[in-house]
């Protein structure tokens, strides 16, 4: 009953009205028929809602769609949370500001006595380690050429490395010539991580100058819930900055922000200035002298809401889980400036898209990282008491002070005495003696002196710096020892080294995400030494990767010098195993030194040199060879036409016979002289023991006594003298040579 | 039937052979007035002779690979 009560009371539950309107057109009923008229009514609200034009553009400002109570209550949700969330850590910005104070830049570091005169000197522990840090992290994140390496998942295709080229060509540009204030962003990251240990860099596309922006968020400005341990998983987090009412109004007419029922004059802001700020602004030597600066503090947060008109559905039923969006908010007038979509329209589970990495120096408990002022701040107040003290000691013993008789008759009265000077006076040596009672004060103690020692040591310790990376290491050590001590003594540094490389690859992979989304579908050309380039929206998909270029495992250049070194030593000893020309490569790039493949081009044109030497070489003894086997084919054929020339001799010759067989002994002779053989096995005439008065010259006409005189005889009839019967001739003694292959 | 009995292969083996020593003796009854003349049929009778061989060695291939 109770329950019934409750529903009669209540609103239609709309999941059961759209059950219900499901089975009526089941069973050929309109909503009207089925429905009574209180559900009828939410029905009807639904299906409008439902039915509301969406803006084309999926990140269009959804402001205008909304009603202005929706966004009242939003603008003061925001506000509310980022006032919890700023007293959530009020402890974090007090230790914060004490931090800056400690880095002893500014004159209200504490440590030591306070009195008129005391020593005001700031050990430089946490300033050195900061400084350190900075130099180191720099050249290791940001190389001259750029800090974006891609790499190809998957196969290696040749279509596939030239679109990777082409990213790392244009994301290092972007880096170093087409994003506003990226290096100057960079370098403040790097000291603020040191300083503090956590800090934020947002990347976004800018719809005033038209480009992606990347910007450091200080810890300060990031606002997160006390809850969160990180952004992934963080319900909201909020960045507050202050834009300048001329940009406001610049986005106000372009339409990024939707124009608000009221913009206060910024001179008469009521900002409520962050502890940690007013610290940085005394270090700075400044301080705020009215409120001219003409800019709105505005809080961008980024949260889960089930906005009405705008809720997620699922095959038309919705579904009450709450969005992504961005919500920015004019703190000062507390209305709502733009609601935009924080999914890529693609995708189907509506994931929150992180636009801010966050980089860190040492995981602390909660969200925010431990710097070296966590670590090494209570140290550094602690060198600077002791140094203050031991200076302020000296001082004392230096310039002693004590009492004085009134009996004693001095010129000058209380003046001090300069240095060098001798005063006259009225008294004798003992009665000077007698007039003065030196206070006892000591020279600076020797143990607070170790103490300092010790404490600068172990800060030094902590921070991993040691003589090899200072210039003090020994030069003759070998180098598999210079190499242990680096990595030995830089392991702290490179545990911090990976996490920014982590918080890089993350940033790289937002600005490839917004490429992808921003490049216009025709290309965005951009121009480089290595000539005019273009770049695609499509160049940013899955199949690269964007990641930093810096290596984890390399904490110094001298770790990476002392690697190449090792290398040469290797090359050098087993050339067959280990290429020289890389080898120096990897030298030349280890020493820093630009435009190395230019020094290495020398060598592969020497390559290219030798190689072309041994083609010719090759190609001539090819031609040697093709001569040789020419001359032996030219031998054969003339051996050949020889032989052939001898046989038809031999058939004319035939034919003579034929017609006169008196010459046949003699023709039988000369075929024997000549080499002809018998092969019926007929004997031949035996020209040895033939008379040679017999072996007359035949002077027959057309008898032909050597090829030369068949050649320079008269030409055959075109129709011969035909022989009796070629039989006739055989069986006379004249053999012709015979082809087997005849038979 | 092998392939060699075949009366086509027959009929082209014998013609060939005919023009072999027909072109034979045409050549030992010093037919050939010139050498250029006597060489060019040399060469028909060393061309016909090719030709024999290749029909055989065709045969025996073939049928060689028509066992396997």
């Amino acid at each position: 009953m109770e329950q019934e009560a409750e529903y009669n009371l209540g609103e239609p539950d709309i999941d059961f009205i759209l059950q219900a309107v499901s089975t009526a057109k089941a069973q050929g009923l309109t909503p009207e028929q089925m429905l009574d008229p209180a559900e009828l009514a939410v029905y009807q609200g639904f299906i409008k809602k439902n039915d509301r034009q969406e803006p084309n553009e999926h990140y269009a400002n959804l402001v205008d769609m909304l009603d202005d109570t929706v966004l009242d209550r939003l603008a003061g949700d925001v506000i509310n949370w980022v006032r919890w969330d700023e007293e959530s850590r009020r402890d974090w910005s007090q230790r914060e500001s004490e931090g800056i104070r400690a880095l002893g830049v500014s004159d209200k570091v504490s440590g030591g006595a306070d009195f008129e005169g005391s020593s005001k000197v700031v050990h430089p522990l946490l300033a050195e380690a900061i400084i350190q840090f900075h130099a180191r992290a720099m050249a290791e994140l940001w190389p001259p050429e750029g800090p974006v390496k891609s790499i190809v998942l998957g196969d290696k295709t040749p279509e596939r490395l030239a679109q990777a080229e082409r990213v790392q060509d244009y994301m290092n540009y972007l880096y170093t010539e087409d994003m506003p204030g990226a290096f100057e962003e960079e370098d403040k990251l790097l000291f603020r991580i040191g300083l503090s240990g956590s800090c934020f860099k947002k990347v976004y596309y800018d719809p005033i100058v038209k480009k992606l922006c990347s910007r450091l968020i200080e810890p300060a400005d990031f606002i997160v819930p006390f809850s969160a341990t990180d952004l992934e998983t963080a319900p909201r987090y909020t960045h507050r900055y202050r834009e300048m009412h001329n940009t406001v109004m610049k986005k106000i007419a372009n339409g990024y922000y939707t124009k608000p029922r009221k913009l206060s004059d910024p001179n008469n802001e009521t900002y409520e200035y962050p502890e940690v700020k007013d610290e940085i602004d005394h270090t700075e030597g400044r301080q705020r002298v009215g409120m001219d600066d003409q800019r709105h503090t505005l809080l961008e947060t980024y949260v889960d809401l089930d906005l009405p008109g705008f809720e997620d559905k699922k095959e038309g039923r919705l579904t009450g889980v709450a969005l992504p969006y961005i919500v920015t908010v004019n703190r000062d007038d507390q209305e709502v400036l733009r609601i935009q979509r924080n999914w890529k329209p693609t995708d189907e589970n509506k994931n929150s898209k992180v636009c801010v990495s966050h980089y860190g120096f040492m995981p602390g408990l909660g969200f925010y990282y431990y710097g070296l002022l966590h670590l090494i701040g209570g140290l550094a107040t602690s060198a600077t008491g002791s140094i203050r003290a031991l200076l302020d000691s000296a001082m004392f013993y230096n310039m002693q002070g004590g009492y004085k008789s009134r009996d004693a008759r001095i010129k000058g009265g209380d003046a001090p005495i300069a240095p060098g000077e001798w005063r006259e006076v009225d008294s004798s040596f003992e009665e000077l003696k007698k007039a003065f009672f030196p206070l006892p004060y000591k020279e600076p103690s020797e143990v607070l002196f170790k103490l300092l020692g010790y404490l600068d040591e172990r800060g030094q310790k902590l921070i991993g710096t040691t003589d090899v990376m200072t210039g003090d290491a020994n030069p003759n050590a070998p180098v598999g020892t210079t190499l242990a001590l680096i990595e030995q003594g830089g392991k702290n540094f490179s545990a911090v080294l990976r996490r920014l490389h982590t918080a890089h690859r993350n940033e790289f992979r937002i600005v490839a995400r917004l490429n992808s989304e921003y490049i216009p579908e025709e290309g965005y050309p951009y121009y480089i030494s290595k000539g005019n380039k273009n770049i695609f929206p499509a160049d940013f998909d899955d199949r690269i990767d964007v990641i930093p270029v810096s290596d984890p495992n390399i904490i110094s250049n001298s770790q990476r010098i002392v690697q190449a070194q090792a290398v040469m030593d290797l090359a050098e000893k087993h050339p067959d195993k280990v290429d020289i020309t890389e080898a120096i490569k990897m030298m030349l790039q280890a020493i820093r030194i630009p435009n190395y493949e230019e020094l290495t081009k020398v060598n592969e044109q020497l390559a290219q040199l030798q190689q072309k030497a041994q083609m010719l070489d090759i190609q001539i003894k090819e031609a040697e060879l093709s001569k040789i086997n020419a001359e032996k084919e030219k031998t054969d054929a003339e051996k050949t036409e020889s032989v052939l020339r001898g046989m038809f001799t031999a058939t004319q010759t035939a034919n003579l016979v034929a017609t006169n067989p008196l010459i046949a002994p003699m023709s039988d002779s000369l075929f024997k002289s000549a080499g002809g053989k018998d092969y019926n096995g007929l004997p031949l005439i035996d020209m040895t023991q033939a008379n040679p008065m017999q072996l007359k010259q035949n002077t027959s006409p057309g008898f032909p006594a050597n090829p030369e005189q068949i050649n320079n005889a008269q030409p055959a009839p075109e129709q011969p003298l035909e022989p009796i019967s070629p039989e006739q001739g055989a069986n006379a003694g004249i053999e012709t040579q015979r082809n087997e292959t005849l038979q | 039937m092998s392939l060699q009995d075949d009366p086509l292969i027959q009929e082209i083996k014998s013609r060939l052979n005919e023009e072999i020593k027909r072109t034979s003796d045409w050549i030992a009854n010093g037919s050939a007035s010139t050498f250029e003349e006597y060489k060019k049929q040399c060469g028909k009778i060393i061309g016909f002779n090719a030709a024999i061989v290749v029909i055989d060695e065709a045969i025996e291939n073939f049928t060689k690979d028509d066992d396997d």
